[in-house]
């Protein structure tokens, strides 16, 4: 593994773990890696958002407030860019496919739902507070 | 080339291919020049059994979904051809670099591949009412007679229902229905439920018309549901103009010269001479015709001409506004995974309130799955982990309403030439703006349908209106009769001896409903008049 992938490794397996609570094999780092290179051009994190992503992967939590904030701050963001291109990379996954289509119905699912939304608005909280401390808006 | 032809095409979409049809059956030389781009692997992908089974086991299935070169992920504003799945793409393929437009208000779809748009339309053939061809200026009773032609050549399946006016009653030999998945099933039996009042309201459902087989037919398969539609052309189902293309290449008298951009041409007493490019080696070439015929698309028919004429008039141009609306069905929330499910349309809906058959909007539902969640899972406002979680929830009840309405063009809807610097030297500027009136009637009929899907078991989220443009049906360039720039009942440029429209650049008006089945008879009967001409 080349250092940069090394530098990828912590925050792929950071994200994976954020959306989906896996963590990945090294083959899909090395694709992460792949695809955020191909998409360089929405992927590259700007001086603004550069503390703000190193306290995003410093714990999931922190990564899923931030998010959720910048859904609504900058939805576009190349911090969300990358989180979203690892969703399309678990997406394409036939070990992952749970996470994605339901295949059994079952009360956890419902359950595990319900504890999100219970959770999403002090993520969200949490996420704004980060943006204010953490974004640098020069 | 010194050879002289008899008649060439410009194009092999779906225009291109069925005139050509007509007139190699009539034994006619035909050569049809194109760009023609290809994607080999689409006839011969059978990756998988079914969409499922190669989400479940192919292991490399992110090149197939996602794209090589990541195609399929597109983040900010969406760009022209973002909803094409990678095994898609080359129908887009340099259409910014030889068809450029200029313009902050249209963003229309263009193609320079071998089968044009149609090797990636979603299949839904309308025949259109009597009223409705009248008013786009075209002779009813022969298109009625040439949508059985097309049906016959391309294999229509559909249902005798209450959507029958609006798309079937004109057919003879139709297939039996393409089969419902439960969210159709659902929707379908909440409308018989609901059928007084919905109709009260001028809505009507019916199962889809689609060029795509129940039935086999010759090498063609009948449909087999592996819900791959968006992504190959399994056992030849789903009609493709390419595959009339390759039955054609097969005839003596056909001649097909790919990688060739039309640019302009002469018209001499004579005979014509058709200028172009080589997409392969940027050299200039060209033939001579008796005849041309003209089915680069409406705007490449255009473009062609304003600059074989000089032409830096405006030219009218006509789109449907479109929107979409995506619905949850509460009662289909949570449902495992359906197994063999197609992902074409299943259910048209039609909104005609003043029950004329002509004002129609037009809707089709689609299962959304296919697609996957990560193109959903963007335009959710939730953080993503969230929203993969509820979309996953959610997904057995999504369908996507797609929703057209008729157009009838205005001063502010309009393409003109001007010079720039790409490889033919000229673009097209291009502005669609509707006014006022028309943006409220538009939202109001929006409204309406939306406000009625409850009736349908389903909840309508949200309406979103993209750029004009995206509704891929475009008509009418050459529509204005008091300009000579326009084209008589044989679909004969007025100032022309020998040049030919067989596309929807003549249509008066662009009905709510798909164009294609119409474009296609249009384009059989243009090429018939040709024989006629020729036998006088
Ligand atoms: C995703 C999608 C879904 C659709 N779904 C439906 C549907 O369900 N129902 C429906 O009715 N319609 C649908 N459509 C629209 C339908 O595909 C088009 O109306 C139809 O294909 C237009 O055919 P055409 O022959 O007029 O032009 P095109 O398809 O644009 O074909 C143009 C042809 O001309 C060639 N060409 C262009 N310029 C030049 C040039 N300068 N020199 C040489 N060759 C040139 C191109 O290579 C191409 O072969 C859909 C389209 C898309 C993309």
């Amino acid at each position: 593994m080349t250092e940069k992938v090394h530098i990828y490794d912590k925050e792929a397996k950071k994200i994976s773990a954020y959306l989906i609570n896996e963590n990945i094999s090294s083959d899909l780092v090395d694709l992460y890696a792949e695809c955020l290179i191909k998409k360089l051009e929405i992927t590259k994190i700007t001086d603004s958002e550069k503390t703000l992503w190193s306290i995003a992967l410093m714990h999931t939590l922190f990564l899923d407030s931030i998010d959720n904030a910048l859904r609504f701050y900058n939805s576009y963001s190349p911090i969300r860019a990358r989180i979203y291109i690892m969703a399309c990379i678990l997406e394409c996954q036939p070990t992952y496919i749970n996470y994605f289509l339901i295949e059994k119905k079952t009360i956890l699912d419902l359950l595990k739902l319900f504890i999100e939304f219970i959770l999403y608005p002090f993520k969200l909280a949490l996420g704004f507070f980060l943006i204010l401390i953490f974004h640098n808006n020069g | 080339m010194d050879e002289l032809f008899d008649n060439i095409i410009i194009g092999s979409g779906l225009t291109g291919v069925h005139a050509a049809q007509t007139l190699v059956e009539a034994n006619k030389k035909v050569l049809m020049l194109d760009v023609g781009y290809t994607n080999k692997k689409i006839n011969e992908s059978e990756v998988s059994n079914s969409f499922l089974d190669l989400r479940k086991n192919n292991t490399a299935q992110k090149d197939f979904i996602l794209g090589k070169n990541l195609e399929s992920i597109h983040w900010g504003d969406l760009k022209v051809g973002a909803q094409l799945t990678p095994s898609r793409q080359h129908i887009i393929k340099d259409v910014e670099k030889y068809l450029p437009i200029e313009s902050s208000s249209f963003k229309p779809y263009q193609s320079l591949a071998a089968g044009g748009l149609g090797a990636a339309w979603g299949a839904g053939a309308y025949c259109l009412s009597s009223k409705e061809l009248s008013k786009m200026g075209l002779n009813t009773s022969e298109i009625q007679d040439a949508y059985n032609t097309i049906e016959q050549r391309i294999g229509i399946s559909g249902y005798i229902d209450d959507g029958s006016p609006y798309c079937n009653a004109a057919l003879n030999h139709i297939l039996p229905p393409v089969q419902m998945d439960n969210q159709s099933e659902l929707i379908y039996n909440n409308y018989k439920t609901n059928i007084k009042s919905l109709n009260r309201n001028g809505i009507f459902l019916g199962r889809s018309n689609l060029a795509a087989l129940t039935q086999d037919m010759g090498e063609r398969k009948k449909l087999s549901y592996r819900e791959m539609s968006f992504y190959d052309d399994h056992h030849a189902s789903v009609y493709r103009s390419w595959m009339t293309l390759e039955e054609l290449k097969k005839n003596k008298v056909f001649q097909y010269e790919p990688l060739t951009l039309v640019t302009h041409f002469k018209e001499f007493n004579d005979h014509i001479e058709v200028y172009a490019i080589s997409t392969n080696s940027n050299k200039n070439i060209q033939f001579k015709c008796k005849r041309l015929i003209l089915c680069p698309g409406v705007l490449g028919t255009t473009k062609i001409l304003a600059r074989s004429y000089q032409c830096f008039d405006r030219f009218p141009i006509m789109c449907n506004p479109y929107s979409y609306i995506p619905c949850l069905s509460l009662r289909r929330i949570g449902l495992p995974i359906e197994k063999n499910k197609t992902a074409l349309s299943q259910l048209f809906l039609y909104h005609d309130p003043e029950n004329t058959n002509v004002d129609v909007s037009v809707g089709a539902f689609y299962s959304y799955r296919s697609l996957m969640l990560f193109r959903l899972i963007k335009e959710s406002p939730l953080g993503f982990r969230t929203s993969i979680a509820l979309m996953r929830y959610l997904l057995s009840g999504i369908s996507v309403l797609g929703l057209h309405h008729s157009e009838e063009g205005g001063p502010e809807k309009y393409l003109q030439l001007t010079k720039d610097n790409s490889p033919s030297g000229f673009k097209l500027k291009a502005e669609y703006i509707h006014t006022q009136n028309e943006i409220k009637s538009i939202a109001k009929r929006n409204k309406a349908i939306k406000s009625k899907l409850s009736k349908l078991g389903l909840i309508g989220l949200k309406t979103i209106t993209p750029e004009s443009g995206a509704s891929i049906h475009y008509a009418g360039s050459l529509s204005n009769s008091q300009n000579e720039m326009s084209i008589n009942e044989n679909g004969q440029l007025i100032r022309s001896k020998n040049i030919f429209i067989a596309d929807g650049s003549g249509f008066k008006f662009l009905p709510a409903k798909g164009l294609s089945l119409t474009l296609m008879a249009n384009a059989h009967n243009v090429a018939k008049k040709i024989i006629e001409i020729d036998s006088k």
